[in-house]
């Protein structure tokens, strides 16, 4: 699924958020790259938050792989 | 959803609604957008542009967020249980307001309750001076009723039942 089509989902749906989120499986490195552009108080930066906590980008640092999400969901847990 | 930025002392509440018969409510996702989303419904005196809302004048604002629903058990033997919450629903909000037969409003809560299935946006704004924190929610309208005892001014009450998971906070800053 391309992240337009995610952002599209998201943005249109009447159902739960986190519910739809968690079977929307897109880039990892796409959404962090569209969250880092995407303006505040806008419809495209909240769903690309949520998209983030369910598609945390990983990042190789030396021998250990690590998933990073948006400094808002890091203490919280992925469902 | 966005959360509330700052704390706001000493605020005032109001009720806005979406204005129109046949209201296409906002997607879950906007429900947490202040700009060109929840900013159209709420009133300049709110803050908002309120292009597509209305004021719903109403005695006060009553409490809103969500019910409680537990499942509990118990041991053989054992005095205590754990209290397990549950699938609980959305709180109803009963608003009492004066009738008035030519607030549009009012008149679009009663077409609403008389439908029972028209979703509709409605927004509790807090607002101190320039700022506002809004909690944006999805319903439908259940009870109308009109009182017209003479002995008092005539007054209507309602029930508002928010939809389940449809709701989002923003704030205008």
């Amino acid at each position: 699924m391309t992240l337009d089509e995610a952002v599209e989902i998201l943005s249109t749906t009447y159902q739960p958020l986190d519910l739809i989120a968690r079977g929307l499986v897109v880039d990892p490195t796409e959404v962090s790259e569209a969250l880092a552009n995407a303006e505040e108080d806008t419809v495209e930066k909240f769903v690309l938050t949520i998209l983030a906590k369910y598609n945390p980008q990983e990042i190789t640092n030396g021998n250990n792989t690590e998933q990073q999400r948006p400094a808002e969901f890091s203490n919280q847990s992925v469902e | 959803m966005a959360l509330p930025n700052k704390v706001l002392p000493g605020f005032s509440a109001s009720m806005w609604m979406q204005t129109s018969s046949t209201p296409t409510p906002l997607t879950v996702a906007n429900l947490s957008v202040w700009t060109a989303q929840v900013t159209t419904i709420v009133g300049t005196s709110a803050n908002g542009t309120g292009g597509s809302g209305t004021q719903l004048n109403v005695e006060a604002v009553p409490a809103f967020g969500q019910d409680d629903a537990v499942a509990s058990f118990g041991v053989a033997g054992s005095r205590q249980s754990d209290k397990i919450p549950t699938q609980s629903a959305p709180t109803s909000m009963t608003i009492t307001a004066a009738w008035n037969p030519s607030d549009a409003a009012l008149l679009l809560i009663r077409g609403d309750a008389y439908s029972g299935v028209i979703d509709r946006t409605f927004v509790v704004a807090a607002v101190e001076g320039s700022n506002t924190v809004a909690y944006a929610f999805n319903a439908r309208v259940g009870e109308f009723k009109i009182d017209a005892a003479p002995g008092a001014e005539a007054k209507c009450t309602f029930t508002i039942h928010p939809r389940g998971n449809q709701y989002g906070w923003s704030n205008n800053t």
